[in-house]
C-alpha cells in the first residue's frame, strides 16, 4: 500500500506548506524551521530544508513519519540528528517542494532510491525545470539560483 | 517537547551566520514578515562553525560571521533568549515588540563588529 503523501500549496512557507500544516516538532532552526514534523490531516510527516538554508531560492523534502520513527529522533542531539532524518529520505516516496523568497513555488512527488542526496535533489530540479513554460518564466530564476547552489561545495 | 534554554549574561558573545555579501542578503531583520525574529549563536564561533551548523557544509569565500554582546542588544531593546533544539544547543533567538521596522533594524546592524569572512581567515574557496 502507498504512503500517504502531504498535500502542499503553492505560494505557503515551505515549513507551514498548507493552511491546515502545522509544525508540531522542531529539531533545527535557523531564522525559521529547518527540520521537524508537520502534522497534517492527522497525518504527521518529517520535514527537512535540503539545500539553500540561507538562499533565496531552497529546496524542502517531505515523508509520512511513524511513531517509532520520532522516538528514534527524540534522544538524540547535534549532527545525529540530522543523520537520521536523511536516514529516513532514503529509499522512499519523497514530496519535494522549491521555494523563492520562503514561499513554495513548485511541488513534486520524486521516488528516492539509496543515492546520494544531491542526486535526488538534481532530479528534483530537472522535473522542477520541466515545468510549463508559463509558469516556468516565473520560477527561472529561483531555479538558476539553486543549480548555482547545487553546484557549491559539498559536505 | 521543547529543549530548556539557561540565563545569558550581558558579557556573553554572540555570532551571527551571514552567507553573502551584506548588500545581496539583509540580515538585519526576519526574513519575511510572519517570522518574529532572528537566529544566532551562543559563543564566538568561526565562519566554518556557522556554515555548518546552517548549512552542514564545508565554507566559502561567501561565508562570514558578526559577532555582538548580549547585553548589547538587550540595550537596544531586543529580547535574546537561549532556545536549544534538538540539533543546535548553542540557538539563540532575538525577538523586538512590537514591530522590527527599518529604524528597528539600523539599530540591530549597528550594534555588531565588522563581519569575518571565511576568505579572510584561511584564504576561502
Amino acid at each position: 500500500m502507498s504512503e500517504s503523501q502531504i498535500r502542499i500549496d503553492v505560494g505557503t512557507p515551505p515549513w507551514a506548506p498548507a493552511a491546515d500544516a502545522r509544525v508540531v516538532e522542531e529539531y533545527d532552526r535557523h531564522d525559521f524551521p529547518l527540520s521537524g514534523v508537520l502534522e497534517q490531516g492527522g497525518i504527521r510527516y518529517l520535514f527537512k530544508c535540503l539545500l539553500g538554508q540561507m538562499d533565496r531560492a531552497s529546496i524542502w523534502a517531505y515523508v509520512p513519519i511513524t511513531a517509532d520513527e520520532e522516538r528514534a529522533i527524540e534522544d538524540l542531539r547535534g549532527d545525529a540528528v540530522l543523520d537520521a532524518i536523511d536516514h529516513l529520505l532514503t529509499n522512499r516516496m519523497l514530496t519535494m517542494a522549491g521555494a523563492g523568497d520562503l514561499h513554495v513555488f513548485f511541488a513534486a512527488r520524486i521516488d528516492a532510491g539509496i543515492e546520494d542526496q544531491q542526486q535526488v535533489i538534481g532530479r528534483f530540479l530537472k522535473r522542477w525545470d520541466a515545468y510549463t513554460d508559463e509558469q516556468r518564466s516565473a520560477v527561472t530564476s529561483a531555479s538558476a539560483s539553486a543549480t548555482q547552489v547545487l553546484a557549491g561545495p559539498r559536505c | 517537547m521543547p529543549l530548556s534554554g539557561r540565563t545569558l549574561r550581558t558579557d556573553e558573545w554572540l555570532s551571527q551566520y551571514l552567507s553573502h555579501p551584506l548588500e545581496e542578503m539583509d540580515r538585519s531583520r526576519p526574513r519575511a514578515s510572519d517570522l518574529d525574529g532572528l537566529s544566532l549563536q551562543l559563543g564566538l564561533i568561526s565562519p566554518k562553525q556557522a556554515c555548518w551548523t546552517v548549512r552542514r557544509r564545508a565554507p566559502t569565500s561567501r561565508d562570514g560571521v558578526r559577532y555582538v554582546r548580549v547585553g548589547t542588544l538587550q540595550g537596544l531593546g531586543f529580547t535574546v533568549l537561549h532556545t536549544p533544539n534538538p540539533r543546535n544547543e548553542f540557538h539563540v533567538s532575538v525577538t523586538y515588540f512590537p514591530v522590527w521596522d527599518d529604524e528597528v533594524a539600523a539599530r540591530f546592524e549597528g550594534a555588531f563588529m565588522k563581519p569575518v569572512w571565511h576568505a579572510d581567515e584561511e584564504g576561502g574557496v
